[in-house]
């Protein structure tokens, strides 16, 4: 996928909530982050709700009905001409891009809100534990008579496999491991957006519980309650409503792609999306200026950045080691704390890479912004099954050049 | 319902060569989690086996999901492997939580074919490469409070990898 003629205007995010309202975290509905997330894009720009024609919307893991989207833009009084929607799990955020700006770029729409609103920490939802969920979230029955009778909980331990095997294979120590939580968690002391944001040393990493042995407290990924969204148009338009728009130069995905009975779960399948993005946007991994890497647990980023190029396969736990991954090193990586410490907001879990893109390219990153970078890297990543990868990769190039290499 | 789609269903090693129909396909089949479940309880651990390019499918699925061939049998599993990759699961849900922490391995058995499971060895003991050998229990044998609400069904039997 290349694009000519469509830019992103601006991004939008709210605080993260742990959705504990006993604690005095703050609760909102699906649509009161869809109106929060659509006038900030309005307002940044400065345009009107009826200059909207277009809406991408990730569909969020709580339960909604079957119009739900169409209910939403009613209230919320979007009248719109092109709608779509995805819900490809932490793909979601980068296929929604890709999506909004074909659309885009077609003409069938002019100017595009995305959003991704989640509230996977619902207050009112009942406890599993007690009486079950008031929806199935399994009903394929998977979950419940296949893993749970053997005591496995979900992602924290099908991650697990994969350092496992990280470290066997290829010798990778905990001290390299722990280096990309501990600087991201430097970069969310940066961030007032984060949910997790005080300071975490090495040591302090080494000491918390292990949870899915090798995988400590702060290697899990937490949830919690956002919204996120982009407004995009067209490159014309769009140099009308800001003044540093944000391109999309490549886009590539990669989905089913490891459904062998003997998957190498130290391969993901970002390599083939980031091939894809790289041909698009005429480039390779020795142009881009910073990475914001999907992150629901340390091994990711090292697989990523294995499978994308910026070392070789096996070499991606002295890669975090040597290389200094703060915003102002020499690989700048997920500069807002990422999802280990901005949390993981359901469906826009995605789009934290995205935002933090987007503000650094235009240069709105504050006491975290890199020196005048160019090109970026965001990446998704979805369905980690038990004994394998991730199968769902979506790998985008965004750039503030207005000439694409192509 | 006809005499081929009878047959295939309950037999190892018979020689389907599919497509199965939806009708066959009901809970007494092994290819369903039922099915699968029943035949675990009666000591047999049954995978889907393709015919086109020998991959096992375990639980066993209606179709190969390496070639999508619907030439499926099912196969009666070894119970000996050795473990692919293994963690402990230390804050289980809580109808478990009296037995972590619990050490949970992908084996590969010596058929090929992979699955995951309760190891019962602590998680030190423990190495990639290791032999490991299936062990079918009942549920109370493994310490599950019958009493708990849980959410799958109770009675199905429970594997555990013992170290060879
Ligand atoms: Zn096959």
């Amino acid at each position: 996928m290349q694009f000519e003629n469509v830019a992103i205007v601006d991004i939008t995010e709210t605080r993260k909530s742990r959705g504990k309202i006993e604690r005095g975290n703050e609760y909102h509905s699906l649509e009161k982050y869809n109106e929060i997330i659509s006038r900030d894009l309005l307002d940044s720009a400065g345009i009107e709700k009826s200059d909207v024609d277009g809406w991408a919307m990730g569909l969020p893991y709580a339960p909604t009905d079957e119009s739900y989207p169409i209910r939403l833009l009613e209230t919320l009084g979007f009248n719109v001409q092109w709608l779509t929607t995805t819900r490809d799990g932490g793909v979601s955020a980068s296929s929604l891009l890709a999506q909004a700006a074909m659309a885009v770029e077609s003409g069938v729409t002019e100017t595009v809100i995305c959003s991704l609103c989640d509230l996977p920490m619902d207050p009112y939802h009942k406890n599993k534990d007690s009486d079950g969920p008031t929806w199935d979230p399994d009903p394929r029955g998977y979950m419940k008579q296949y893993l749970l009778p053997y005591g496995c909980q979900g992602p924290n331990e099908r991650a697990a496999h994969a350092v496992q095997r990280h470290m066997e294979e290829y010798g990778t120590t905990f001290d390299q491991l722990g280096e990309v939580p501990v600087t991201q968690r430097y970069h969310a002391t940066l961030n007032p957006l984060a949910a997790f944001d005080e300071e975490l040393t090495i040591e302090e990493w080494y000491e918390s519980p292990m949870i899915t042995d090798p995988h400590r407290l702060y290697d899990c990924v937490m949830r919690v309650n956002a919204g996120l969204g982009y407004l995009l148009t067209t490159k014309e338009r769009a140099k009308k409503l800001t003044d540093n728009p944000v391109y999309v130069e490549g886009a590539g995905f990669n989905y089913a792609n490891d459904v062998s009975p003997k998957p190498d779960v130290t391969v993901s399948g970002m390599g083939t999306a980031g091939d894809i993005a790289y041909e698009n946007a005429g480039c390779g991994p020795e142009d881009i200026d910073f990475v914001q890497l999907y992150d629901d647990y340390p091994i990711m980023v090292v697989e990523q950045l294995e499978d994308l190029g910026f070392c070789e396969k096996g070499e991606g736990g002295p890669f975090v080691e040597e290389t200094d991954l703060r915003y102002d090193g020499d690989l700048p990586l997920n500069t807002s704390g990422g999802q280990l410490s901005a949390g993981q907001p359901g469906v826009g879990a995605g789009a934290i890479q995205v935002n933090e893109a987007v503000r650094q390219l235009k240069g709105n990153a504050e006491n975290r912004q890199i020196d005048d970078p160019r090109r970026g890297v965001v990446t998704g990543l979805a369905n980690l099954g038990y004994g394998t990868n991730t199968t769902g990769h979506g790998c985008v190039i965004l750039t503030n050049e207005e000439e694409t290499h192509a | 319902m006809t005499d081929e789609s009878d047959s295939p269903m309950t037999d190892t090693d018979s020689t389907t060569t599919g497509p199965l129909t939806a009708e066959a396909l009901t809970a007494d089949s092994a290819f369903t989690l039922p099915g699968f479940f029943d035949a675990l309880a009666d000591g047999r651990l049954l995978a889907a086996r393709c015919t086109d390019c020998e991959t096992h499918m375990l639980p066993p699925r209606p179709a190969c999901y390496a070639c999508g061939s619907r030439a499926v049998t099912l196969s009666e599993q070894p119970r000996t492997g050795e473990v692919v990759s293994y963690t402990s699961v230390n804050r289980p849900p809580s109808a478990f939580e009296h037995l972590a922490p619990i050490t949970v391995a992908v084996v590969e058995l010596d058929s090929s074919a992979r699955l995951t499971g309760r190891v019962a060895a602590p998680l030190e003991d423990l190495a990639i490469g290791d032999r490991v050998e299936l062990e079918v229990r009942d549920p109370e044998d493994v310490g599950i409070d019958p009493a708990f609400d849980l959410s799958y069904e109770a009675e199905w039997p429970v594997h555990v990898f013992e170290r060879a």
